[in-house]
């Protein structure tokens, strides 16, 4: 499994699209920091804010790239040709599935590093740090990773990777929809619904009443619950679909 | 001497006709007052409740009132995005009695560092007419310690050195291949 590991990151994370991905992602986070200090009105915000922002564009992102490579994983193997040989080999399904899970992780905790750099600049002369590590840490990840899974997922049942890339960022728009909506919209309809269901706009909650309201670690817990709820829906979603992880045409 | 004097009591008449007009500018249909708070200075983020009152000052009852926030920045002599500090919804007040006075609460978070006078606005969906109360000042001291410089050498810093990890890699994997 080990070596299966190996693979996973030598394919992802040290190739030469994985490496690009994350230059790519340095020079987005130097323009969105440099931003908060050449753009009026961004650098007007208060530091909690302009923290905020930054943890928001940084979770967007880290969703976005990782269900973009957990989708094209196991449907990639079958495109390629490639899944028969690692069904071949004596490692069970579900631990073909979990090298890939800590392929994803480890690309995403590179992202995660590259971005303290940017939070120390952003949070230098307050005691912040630390809240916004313990924040990406405890609730950042487990929204990532879940993203990951269900992409993981749609990638095992669906054959093509076009149409499981497709249903992961639909579903991840779906999820982040309250983000782009007034909070005016937010309280009513479809949108409040999503709105109290979203994982994603849970996440939110939970960082602005850690960072800005300074609520109690229970209202916090309470808040990121949706977060903790979508994680155990997608590892259940992964384990059934990982069973569904066949050769073409199901022979 | 007649004529004069038919004169003289058209502009008195005309005299009284404008004070009473002045005085009905003085005393509007509807007065709307901000009760608390009386001023506000605080840092970002700062979370409050304004509190009015819209009394109705006629003998008619007046419906469908829409009672909201209006900010302006004076410090940039801007108008204010209200959706950015939360404060975009209306209270409604459907129905407001002959002298009745009702208080409305309407939550605002300050957001960005400035200076800025805060009023409270009502508007019946049956007239033309607006109605604001006065102005409280409201000042949003930065409380940034965000150093420039810093944010300088990280923003070309990190690249760099990421741009360094890519190079390495692929000199690894070209000397690999030659290998």
């Amino acid at each position: 499994m080990f070596s299966l590991i190996k693979k996973e990151i030598r394919e992802h994370v040290l190739s030469r699209k994985g490496v690009w991905i994350f230059f790519a992602i340095a020079i987005l986070f130097s323009g969105l920091t440099y931003s908060f200090i050449s753009v009026k009105e961004l650098s007007l915000l208060a530091q909690v804010e302009v923290n905020m922002t930054f943890m928001k564009a940084l979770i967007g992102i880290s969703i976005l790239v990782s269900i973009i490579l957990g989708s094209t994983m196991v449907s990639g193997e079958r495109e390629q040709g490639t899944l028969e040989s690692l069904l071949l080999t004596p490692l069970s399904k579900v631990k073909i599935i979990l090298s890939k899970v800590i392929g994803i992780l480890v690309f995403w905790l590179i992202i995660s590093i590259v971005s303290i750099p940017y939070f120390y600049a952003l949070t230098y002369g307050t005691n912040m740090l630390l809240t916004i590590l313990a924040y990406l840490y405890l609730i950042g990840l487990p929204l990532v990773i879940s993203f990951s899974l269900l992409s993981l997922a749609f990638s095992s049942w669906i054959s093509s990777s076009k149409n499981a890339t497709l249903l992961s960022i639909v579903l991840f728009l779906v999820t982040a929809i309250p983000m782009f909506l007034s909070t005016t919209m937010k309280k009513s309809g479809f949108a409040h619904l999503v709105d109290s269901l979203s994982p994603v706009s849970s996440s939110m909650l939970t960082l602005k009443d850690w960072l800005v309201n300074k609520l109690s670690a229970v209202t916090i817990i309470t808040d990121s619950l949706p977060v903790l709820c979508f994680l155990v829906i997608s590892i259940i979603c992964l384990f059934y679909s990982s069973k569904k992880m066949d050769f073409l045409g199901g022979e | 001497m007649l004529k004069k004097a038919a004169i003289m009591i058209a502009l008195l008449l005309g005299v009284v006709a404008t004070g009473q007009n002045a005085f009905a500018k003085e005393q509007p249909n509807i007065e709307v007052k901000v009760i608390s708070p009386d001023q506000v200075k605080d840092y970002p983020g700062k979370e409050a409740t304004v509190k009015a009152q819209v009394i109705n000052h006629t003998n008619q009852s007046i419906k469908d009132l829409v009672v909201y926030i209006t900010m302006a920045d004076m410090g940039k002599k801007w108008t204010v995005n209200l959706e950015d500090y939360s404060a975009d919804k209306p209270e409604q007040i459907k129905e407001l009695k002959a002298g009745e006075t009702k208080e409305i609460s309407l939550p605002i978070r300050f957001v960005y560092t400035s200076n800025y006078y805060l009023y409270v606005t009502a508007t019946s969906a049956h007239s033309l007419e607006i109605y604001s109360s006065n102005g409280i000042p409201i000042e949003i001291i930065g409380n940034t310690k965000i150093d420039p410089t810093i944010i300088q050498i990280v923003s070309i810093g990190t690249p760099l050195l990421v741009l360094a990890f890519v190079v390495m890699n692929f000199t690894k994997n070209r000397r690999k291949r030659i290998a």
